[in-house]
């Protein structure tokens, strides 16, 4: 098994069947995994802000910072590499509500809403969604069992996404 | 084994956002069909063969409620799933829709995973395979 | 802010993001000084709940229109939209908001019936009437000024 890990801000792909994409602490940040079961593709995305608008230029530098930016280059790479709209899962966690920041309380659901227009432009459903709240959570996609970890209140929450 | 649909709303945008659902869904489509009121919803009922219906209630010329009691009526809601996607959030006004054979019901505005969880749903009770 | 707009703004808050993904901000004074539009579009929708009668209205441009219908159908910028789409993507939000409102203001026991909405083109004389006028809740809705109006009155037989 070969941990691959996703920091805040990026993404990452991989095709190899040993890897298990991890990415850490997703508080008011939404973490979206997509795998393409056929194909053993997976990729993994670690977003803190929904809009690019924001500050363009950092959106050019670092994409993966906003979910607009971010969630789209991630499809389009998978995309690219045969992934299917038809037959990916697209798993979802995140957005919680961070209550200590006025300036942050709503930027969790934002998070979510962008991601759920992105989505729904793409003409794609969400098969595992685990939003809102106010709990951390951890998530792992694990290429060799098939399998979708959620990781919040020190519990573990399994998701099969062989597409069986 | 595809399934004929029929939309019924007398708003375009959620004729088409519907429409959409329905494609992404994974579902086996066949023949989409489109009613801006009740009548005109009977009016497709009685021409074309159809699966599954989805209708709103607040419609001009006749309603959704008037066009469900038509189709108990006509022994059509024994066999054809009625979904009713809504604003309506008084409980007891959903009750009585169930009560009178609607089979599911869909407040608006919906999300799609929910629509497409529903649908699934209904056809797994009719033991139609999806 | 009186209670009932404090209600509706958190309604409105609610159902952009939900049903169109768009974000509501507070309303800078040159939102107000746009450019003027091509054209306005008005839909209303008047409910009834118990004693209380109620009209729930909106007006925004027509291009704010075609925006909030591209994002309902999740379709990008360029896309065509089909003759009516626009307008019935006002419609629609409005249609949506008053059941979210009529929840809001009266719970999910109490029977509010309501009617379909209605659409009216309007005139940019009528857009600055609207927005101006004291009970109208003026918001940026990405980027564009929308105006909102709920009428309660009550039976008092």
């Amino acid at each position: 098994m070969a941990l691959v890990v996703v920091d805040i801000a990026q993404m990452k792909i991989t095709d190899s069947s040993d890897d298990v994409l991890v990415t850490y602490s997703l508080g008011s940040c939404v973490g979206v995994a997509v795998y393409d079961p056929f194909l053993g593709i997976g990729g993994m995305i670690h977003c803190m802000l929904p809009l690019s608008k924001v500050d363009q230029e950092k959106a050019k530098q670092r994409p993966g910072m906003f979910v607009d930016t971010g969630l789209s280059l991630l499809l389009t790479r998978l995309f690219n590499m045969g992934v299917r709209k038809s037959r990916v899962m697209v798993l979802v966690a995140g957005g919680a509500h961070v209550l200590n920041n006025n300036s942050l309380f709503k930027i969790g659901e934002r998070n979510v809403t962008v991601l759920r227009k992105i989505l729904w432009k793409n003409g794609m459903l969400m098969h595992v969604k685990d939003v809102g709240g106010n709990e951390s959570r951890t998530i792992r996609l694990h290429l060799d069992s098939q399998q979708f970890v959620i990781k919040k209140l020190g519990q573990e929450f399994v998701y099969d996404v062989s597409g069986n | 084994m595809s399934h004929n649909v029929l939309i019924v709303d007398d708003s375009m945008i959620i004729r088409s956002m519907v429409a959409k659902t329905l494609k992404i869904s994974g579902l086996d489509l066949g023949k989409m069909y489109y009613a801006a009121n009740g009548q005109e919803g009977l009016d497709t009922l009685q021409a074309h063969h159809v699966d599954i219906v989805f209708a709103d209630i607040n419609m001009p010329m006749m309603d959704g409620i008037q066009m469900v009691r038509s189709m108990a009526e006509s022994g059509l809601l024994q066999r054809i799933p009625v979904v009713i996607i809504s604003t309506e959030r008084n409980q007891q006004r959903i009750d009585q829709l169930k009560a009178m054979g609607v089979t599911a019901y869909l407040t608006k505005p919906f999300m799609p995973e929910d629509f497409k969880d529903t649908v699934e749903h209904l056809l797994a009770k009719e033991d139609k395979p999806l | 802010m009186t209670d009932k707009a404090l209600i509706l703004s958190r309604v409105l808050e609610k159902t952009f993001e939900d049903f169109a993904f768009m974000f509501i901000d507070a309303v800078p004074t040159h939102a107000l000084n746009a450019p003027e539009a091509e054209a306005y579009i008005q839909a209303a929708i008047t409910y009834v709940a118990g004693q209380e009668k109620g009209r729930l209205s909106v007006m925004a441009s027509a291009e704010f229109c075609r925006c909030l219908s591209r994002n309902i159908l999740g379709l990008e910028t360029e896309d065509p939209l089909d003759p009516g789409i626009a307008e019935s993507g006002l419609s629609e939000l409005i249609n949506v908001a008053c059941g979210s409102l009529a929840e809001a203001l009266y719970g999910t026991d109490a029977v509010v019936d309501l009617e379909p909405p209605v659409q009216t083109v309007c005139s940019e004389r009528e857009w600055k009437q609207f927005i101006s006028d004291q009970p109208t809740l003026v918001l940026l809705v990405d980027d564009y000024p929308v105006g909102f109006r709920l009428d309660v009155t009550t039976n008092m037989e």
